[in-house]
């Protein structure tokens, strides 16, 4: 295999398109991280991420003739991504709603912490970063994605709004409210 | 500026997009409110943070599920290009539009067809053409035969043609006569 390196996002999904295989490999290593990072940071459950992550990259390889090249393959891929996390987000709700309607009196909900899973982290970090996921959580979904994108992602506002498909002035505006409510909630 | 000024311009400030006017009004603003330096600094701190946590990675096993799927999925036959999907040898759009049309023609078809079992007549204009008996010659008597062969020479020019009309049955004694059935 020649060095995949070499070649664009954009060439390597030309490439995959017309039927290499090895591009859609490199696509894979290039964005798996980058995406199971916003994905648990949107729905906040590692295995949940996991088969989001899982559900894109396949719709990926699915779909791949449904990429045109007038958009960007990164802005292409976090729309995929974010739209599963929402879908997903949106049925474990409905399923939690279902589960208390269908609990009895005496029935107590019991969270078993996955300590395996839990990231490697010093105790400090873990400490606020655990807060900071936890303030994230408390944002509604249309302030925590763009918040997510601009602030661990570190993508542009160009490509933010393009990925949630809303104006740019209203991406601006939504991670500038979306901060400072994290602030205050922090804070509190 | 005021206090929802600032808030809006907060984000701007610290990633450096505000003009050289507008950054001194927001400087100005600080100066005079101390909650805003303090909200401006929490908010740097607060990206900062974000900045620096850590990156969650996807299990080792990942990959191999991953590639466990994808198997799978080619082994679907579902999986076509938008531009290959055909049915009847039409695009589904397309197919689609004729379906519709196909089902609106019905439709109106089975609306205009008289639902009581009468039987369907269409009514014709009955006109007949009664001549006097004298018309064997086909000449009219006003015109004389070299004129009228004058007439079929100028037919290429057309001026003098409605002037002279040979065959005005009116002339000739014709009468229509309309059936009233």
């Amino acid at each position: 295999m020649a060095n995949q390196f070499q070649f664009t996002d954009e060439e390597l999904m030309a490439r995959f398109q017309s039927g290499d295989e090895n591009a859609y490999n490199e696509i894979v290593f290039r964005y798996r991280d980058r995406l199971m990072n916003f994905i648990y940071r949107f729905v906040n459950d590692v295995e949940l991420a996991e088969d989001v992550l899982q559900d894109t990259l396949v719709k990926i390889f699915t779909h791949r003739h449904y990429y045109k090249e007038i958009a960007k393959v990164s802005t292409w891929i976090y729309t995929i991504a974010g739209n599963f996390s929402k879908t997903e987000l949106r049925k474990r709700k409905r399923r939690k709603i279902t589960q208390l309607s269908h609990m009895g009196k005496d029935d107590k909900v019991y969270e078993i912490p996955d300590i395996e899973r839990e990231p490697d982290r010093g105790v400090h970090v873990q400490f606020s970063e655990q807060k900071i996921q936890n303030a994230l959580q408390s944002l509604p979904s249309h302030f925590r994605s763009p918040v997510i994108l601009r602030d661990i992602q570190e993508l542009s506002y160009k490509d933010i709004s393009k990925i949630l498909d809303v104006p740019l002035g209203t991406v601006k505006s939504r991670i500038n409210r979306a901060r400072q409510q994290l602030k205050s909630t922090l804070k509190e | 500026m005021d206090r929802y000024q600032f808030e809006d311009y907060l984000s701007d400030y610290i990633e450096n997009n505000l003009n050289p006017s507008k950054r001194k009004e927001f400087e100005e603003y600080l100066k005079a409110n101390s909650s805003g330096e303090e909200l401006v600094e929490s908010v740097r701190e607060l990206l900062d943070s974000m900045k620096s946590m850590s990156e969650i990675k996807a299990s080792s096993g990942f990959m191999g599920k991953l590639h466990k799927r994808i198997e799978a999925e080619k082994n679907r036959p579902s999986i076509q290009s938008p531009e290959k999907r055909t049915y009847l040898g039409f695009a589904p759009f397309h197919l689609g539009m004729m379906v519709v049309v196909l089902i609106g023609l019905v439709f109106v078809g089975m609306e205009l067809l008289p639902t009581d079992g009468t039987k369907i007549t269409t009514v014709q204009p009955n006109i007949e053409l009664s001549f006097p008996p004298d018309l064997s010659d086909p000449f009219p008597p006003d015109i004389k035969k070299d004129e009228m062969v004058k007439l079929d020479q100028d037919s290429s020019g057309v001026k003098d043609q409605d002037t002279k009309a040979p065959f005005d049955l009116e002339k000739r004694g014709a009468t229509f006569v309309k059936d009233q059935n």
